[in-house]
């Protein structure tokens, strides 16, 4: 029993000797693996991930002026300021599942900064202040006018869409 | 059958530059009264209220109601194919998907026609109430032009205030600020060139300077132009084109917010 064979399917038989296994630093033979790359720390690994997280977590709080471990705004002078506001405000696809509300007092109640005085008025739409309504005629490409009579059949009266648009604008002006 | 003959076709042109940088695309609602288009401009923020009256053109003919929904860049570039001089008729089949210009020169030696494919656009319509404004103002078209374009330069938006001592314009921004005021006009000469002021309530009311320069590629159109407003509503810009109509702008304002 000095040579150890091993057979995996497509695989060519390999032959190693028990010595060489020895001296490989192999004693008991569960499984083998070619080992290309030497073996991996996986504490340092550990400790790498965890200081490019925490970097990463230190970058991201200078920038948006937020402690994100904490779940508080930074002291001092901030680029934003930053304003609780409850979970039922915000889209559903937006919150973690499920929600925890725990109310935090420590959040200043602060206005959001104002960089100019113009950026203060928001651009109101016209159809805030007109309504809309739907343009009568589905085609739009053409209308019977009830005017013509000898075009009147009874199916072709609608009232004409244009018309009334006149109407309006006559009496505006 | 849809005709309609304008014996100066510079009007048409006019329109057209007025309406075609803050419209892409427009109806022309044609009926017995004459033509109307309504469009807002893609931001919702302003709306173009345009009507040509039948008896304005040399010959109109609507046998039935029609609606043209018009690409306004290609209608411009039919247009520009016109001299100023020319006749331009406007013509449609009743069922018609396509819109034909006839242009004829003044001694009729040249004619040239383009046909132009029409869109089906389904857009929205707004209803224009009838709105009793609390201050009116007539001035020159040419002045309104050049106090939008110097103001424009100082800020985006131009506040509008209008007191029994007369309406002013002013606009503050990064290089500092701007004020033009402009007192009625004590005696009328030339119509044309007054300034009339008309008002129930003192307005101040801001916009966006941007759209205002937009209204005013109309001034051609008009020697004189009106606007219209009270607190809290559109503004109007109106310019009426002798013998045939007016075109009117609405401008949502810009208003400050309550954040409570």
């Amino acid at each position: 029993m000095s040579t150890l064979s091993m057979r995996a399917p497509g695989i060519q038989t390999t032959v190693l000797d028990t010595r060489s296994l020895h001296v490989r630093g192999v004693t008991t033979i569960e499984g083998v693996r070619r080992n290309l790359f030497g073996c991996t720390d996986r504490e340092e690994n550990r400790r790498f991930v965890e200081r490019e997280l925490a970097r990463q977590l230190d970058l991201d709080s200078q920038r948006w002026g937020f402690d994100f471990a904490t779940e508080t705004p930074l002291p001092g002078a901030q680029r934003f300021a930053w304003q609780l506001v409850p979970a039922a405000s915000i889209p559903a696809a937006l919150r973690r599942s499920p929600i925890k509300i725990t109310p935090k007092p420590a959040v200043p109640k602060q206005e959001p900064k104002v960089s100019s005085p113009e950026n203060s008025k928001t651009q109101k739409r016209i159809t805030d202040f007109l309504k809309p309504r739907k343009r009568l005629a589905s085609s739009g490409k053409k209308s019977p006018a009830h005017k013509h009579k000898h075009e009147c059949g009874g199916a072709h009266i609608r009232p004409p869409k244009v018309a009334r648009l006149a109407q309006a604008f006559k009496r505006a002006s | 059958m849809f005709e309609a003959r304008l014996l100066r076709s510079s009007i048409l042109k006019k329109v057209l530059e007025a309406i075609k940088d803050l419209l892409t695309q427009a109806t022309f609602d044609c009926d017995d009264n004459g033509i109307q288009l309504q469009a807002m401009d893609n931001s919702h923020v302003s709306l173009v209220s345009l009507t040509l009256r039948a008896d304005g053109f040399d010959k109109y003919r609507c046998d039935r109601n029609i609606s043209m929904g018009m690409n306004l860049g290609s209608m411009s570039k039919i247009l520009k194919c016109a001299g100023d001089k020319d006749t331009v008729t406007m013509k449609a089949q009743d069922n018609a998907d396509t819109v034909t210009f006839v242009f004829e020169s003044p001694n009729q030696e040249k004619v040239s026609d383009y046909e132009m494919k029409l869109m089906n656009l389904d857009l929205e319509h707004l209803g224009i109430p009838e709105t009793e404004y609390s201050c009116t103002i007539r001035m020159p078209s040419a002045e309104f032009a050049r106090i939008c374009r110097d103001l424009s330069q100082f800020g985006e938006s131009m506040v509008i205030s209008c007191t029994k001592e007369g309406v002013k314009f002013s606009a503050s921004g990064d290089i500092g600020s701007a004020n033009v005021k402009l007192a009625q006009t004590a005696s009328i000469d030339k119509e044309e060139e007054a300034v009339v002021i008309e008002m129930d309530e003192p307005v101040t009311l801001t916009f966006a300077c941007q759209y205002l320069n937009y209204f005013t590629k109309a001034t051609s159109l008009s020697p004189q132009v009106q606007l219209s407003m009270s607190a809290d509503v559109p503004l109007v810009v109106e310019y009426r084109i002798p013998d045939i109509g007016h075109i009117r702008y609405y401008l949502a304002p810009k208003i400050e917010e309550d954040d409570s």
